[in-house]
């Protein structure tokens, strides 16, 4: 197969055939934004932060998942991507606590985006579940971005202990019928705690850090719960 | 629970693996009233599915339950046309009788009532269903109606006589072969496997200028021809592919649907089995799953004559070259179920379908599925997705189903009105069907209209015929001689039309010079005395419960969009709301992932921009 010849933001160039939008402005260092899309797992193209212009294209494109064509011209920053950018970010934001979530607040900024926007709107606030002894699931921080579910399934690890749950603007990630973390089928490999982007998993040993627990004195409370229990 | 009940179950979706799914929970919810821990995991086990992922699909469907539910479950239909027609009073005195509120189950276990998006009943609104009955026409002053079987399916929709689709209807003792063959049914398909060759087909249904029916307009010959090519392909290629797999003995990632393939050692040739669904090169599939607010056409198409649509799906087979075909059909019909099992049957029975069909070396089979409640899975990618058996997300788009469809090979996907109109193409040609309609948009157009009109129901029109005409002649004017506020054209996903606009011309371009569009066929009619901040609201919560909440444009737009119209309906809209609803339809039209965020502020928007509201 041929090359293929587009043009980014005024610029063209050539790829080699089955490279996305994402990759070739790469190559000409334009940096398009990204939340869901993580290099080494299949790209859902959900967040839609990486859509972009393309001309005789009904509406935006993600530049994460398509492939470039002949001849295709591609806007990476034009005003409609600016503003669909900027309203997504400010529905995250006023639907998801991403205070651990940098990357997403530097967004914002350069979008200007209003962190007061939709403050009223129903939140997912959902209860921080710590039922095992590697990690912890704080679901008000998770953007749903899938690329746990991706590590846990068949991008990485083909454990499947997570899935999808509900619908909407409920939908969740979940175990079987929400069960506890030991109860499902989960192998602690914590490929899943990596890949989250916004701190909704967090490894317990970083959170007692970032807390400022002493590894010691937590040693030492365990073999006290131990002894009572 | 008990395994005798489920393990018949099990045994007939085991050969289906992970795309058996979503029956198997329909099958075993119909015993059990709702799916306990214990039937999910003794499904999933059984079909080899990873339990999170047999949950997370569960939790997904509408219809699928998975905490008690009584096995009796009433579910009235509360959108837009039902609405008007006092839906609110229906569920209120079906509270007061069965002493629950919406939502919940009655203290023996035995009842559940719910509020649900339209049962596409609409021409004779408000409606119920209780479990596999549908009542129509419903007085909140005889609920108990509700409770006697004898009262269900007590009346038929209003059919008008058309001059392709709709032409025998009247004429046809519904769903028997022998009807269907005594006004030229399968004529199409000898014509087809005597006399014409896959191309030929292909070319007389491009000729005719066919375009899906289903909303998007997508010309249907391009889209079999891409299919065909794609299947040619894709047939060598696998061929290359098996072979490998065949060689290697630690064959490469298997995901665990495809575990039936790996494990047995069946000689290569068993790969060709032509009624197996795992060996066809590409697949055929009938979009039935019609949810569209006010759309009910292609459950009477269905339901008067699904012999149509299992012959153009046969021919669209042969065309193409797949060998397995499915039907999708929406959870909410059961009369149009039950209909299309029993001509599937009689096909079969009769060699229309199966083995060497009519004699020839071609061999085909259908499968009908049920929905289980999500409006989504009209998408055709997400129709895909819960056909193998997963929650009904939409992929992204490009690889088009042409190329990359279900189970990842090539696929014809048609809507039901853009299949009954192949038979007649096939037999008369494409010079014979462009004698009707316009020559931009060729044919006839199923129609139901619903709301405020004398006589609601399903119409087949010329494309180019004027909506005044239609309104006011075959469906005999306003009812009561009200006046006509508005008109919502498309469905849920379309766009309100104001009486000044009432004289376009009902076909593709003239509809979209003005900014509208045919989208499902769907014509909602509201006179002036119709509360259309309840309608704008139901729009506005039809498309929040119906999102799948894979992308964030449409996950997050659709919940923001109901809360500021929900605001603005109870009179505390804000300074900024007018904005913030322009900033949210945009992001959802220009960003979403799939046409159901691309359309959920469509008809909301509208209506702000043509003052309705």
């Amino acid at each position: 197969m041929n090359d293929i010849t587009l043009t980014i933001d005024n610029q063209t160039l050539t790829v080699p055939p089955g490279t996305t939008i994402l990759q070739a402005a790469r190559q000409i260092k334009k940096e398009i934004p990204t939340i869901c899309y993580h290099e080494h797992f299949t790209a859902p193209s959900l967040c839609r932060m990486c859509v972009v212009e393309v001309e005789k294209s009904r509406v935006l494109v993600a530049a994460c998942s398509r492939e470039c064509e002949n001849g295709m011209v591609v806007k990476t920053d034009s005003p409609r991507v600016q503003q669909s950018r900027k309203t997504i970010l400010e529905m995250l934001n006023s639907a998801v606590d991403l205070s651990a979530a940098p990357e997403i607040q530097n967004y914002m900024r350069t979008y200007g985006a209003n962190p007061r926007a939709y403050a009223d709107g129903k939140k997912r606030a959902l209860p921080l579940h710590d039922d095992n002894p590697f990690y912890l699931r704080d679901y008000s921080k998770c953007i749903l971005c899938w690329r746990c579910v991706q590590a846990c399934g068949e991008d990485v690890q083909w454990t499947f202990a997570i899935y999808r749950g509900g619908r909407g603007f409920d939908a969740r990630i979940a175990t079987f019928f929400d069960v506890a973390i030991p109860q499902s089928t989960c192998v602690y490999c914590g490929n899943c705690v990596q890949a989250c982007p916004t701190g909704a998993l967090k490894s317990k040993r970083e959170f007692w850090f970032e807390n400022g627990r002493d590894l010691r004195e937590l040693a030492r409370e365990s073999r006290i719960a131990k002894k009572k229990r | 629970m008990n395994p005798d009940i489920l393990s018949p179950i099990l045994a007939r979706w085991k050969s289906a693996a992970r795309s058996g799914l979503l029956p198997a929970f329909i099958d075993a919810q119909a015993e059990f009233g709702w799916l306990t821990r214990e039937t999910i995991a003794e499904v999933a086990r059984g079909l080899n599915v990873p339990l999170a992922d047999a949950y997370g699909v569960a939790d997904f469907y509408a219809h699928l339950y998975t905490t008690p539910m009584g096995k009796t479950k009433i579910r009235v239909c509360d959108d837009a046309i039902c609405f008007l027609a006092g839906s609110e009073k229906i569920c209120a005195a079906l509270e007061t009788k069965l002493q629950i509120r919406v939502g919940e189950t009655t203290a023996d276990g035995a009842i559940s009532l719910e509020r649900v998006p339209c049962l596409g009943q609409c021409d004779r609104a408000p409606v119920a269903m209780v479990n596999e009955s549908v009542f129509e026409n419903l007085d909140a002053q005889n609920i108990s109606a509700l409770f006697d079987p004898i009262e269900a399916h007590n009346s038929q929709a209003t059919v008008g006589a058309g001059p392709i689709l709709l032409k025998n209807i009247s004429a046809l003792n519904y769903s028997t072969l022998d009807s269907y063959l005594a006004i030229d049914g399968y004529a199409a398909l000898d014509k087809a496997l005597e006399q014409l060759s896959p191309a030929q087909i292909i070319a007389k249904i491009k000729a005719s200028g066919l375009v899906g029916r289903g909303g998007a307009a997508f010309p249907t010959g391009i889209k079999w021809e891409l299919a065909a090519k794609s299947i040619a392909n894709f047939a060598g290629a696998s061929v290359i592919a098996s072979t490998f797999a065949s060689l290697s003995v630690n064959s490469a990632k298997q995901s665990p649907s495809d575990m039936g393939i790996a494990s047995s050692q069946k000689p290569l040739l068993a790969m060709t089995d032509p009624l197996d669904w795992r060996s066809s090169p590409g697949y055929v599939v009938c979009n039935a799953d019609e949810s569209e607010t006010g759309t009910f056409k292609d459950r009477v198409l269905i339901e008067r004559n699904p012999f149509a649509v299992i012959e153009a799906l046969t021919i669209c087979a042969y065309a193409i070259g797949a060998r397995y075909g499915y039907i999708y059909l929406r959870g909410e019909y059961p009369r149009a179920c039950e209909r299309l099992q029993n001509a599937l049957n009689e096909a079969r029975a009769r060699n229309f379908l199966g083995e060497k069909i009519r004699g020839t070396n071609f061999s085909f089979e259908i499968e009908l599925r049920r929905g289980a409640g999500a409006y989504v899975c009209g998408e055709e990618t997400a129709l895909f997705e819960s056909l193998e058996g997963k929650r009904g997300e939409p992929r992204a788009k490009p690889p088009f189903p042409t190329d990359h469809g279900l189970f990842g090979k090539p696929t014809v996907i048609n809507n039901v009105e853009t299949l009954a109109n192949i038979p007649f193409i096939v037999l008369n040609g494409a010079s014979a069907y462009r004698k009707f309609g316009t020559e931009k948009s060729p044919g006839t157009r199923v129609v139901c209209v619903s709301g405020a009109v004398e006589k609601p129901g399903v119409y087949e029109i010329e494309m180019g015929a004027p909506l005044k005409k239609l309104l006011f002649e075959t469906c005999g004017g306003l009812r009561a001689n009200r006046k006509l506020q508005t008109i919502l054209i498309g469905g849920a996903a379309g766009v309100f039309l104001t009486p000044q606009e009432i004289d376009v011309a009902l076909d593709f371009q003239s509809l979209n010079a003005i900014g509208a569009t045919f989208g499902s066929g769907a014509i909602m009619v509201f006179d002036d005395t119709a509360n259309l901040w309840g309608v704008v609201y139901r729009l506005a919560r039809f498309f929040k419960d119906e999102s799948c909440g894979k992308c964030f444009p449409c996950q997050l737009g659709t919940q923001r969009q109901f809360e500021v119209i929900a605001r603005m309906a109870r009179g505390q809209a804000r300074a900024d709301d007018p904005v913030r609803l322009r900033e949210l339809g945009a992001v959802m039209r220009d960003a979403s992932l799939c046409g159901l965020g691309q359309t959920a502020a469509s008809a909301i928007i509208s209506a702000f921009d043509k003052k309705l509201v």
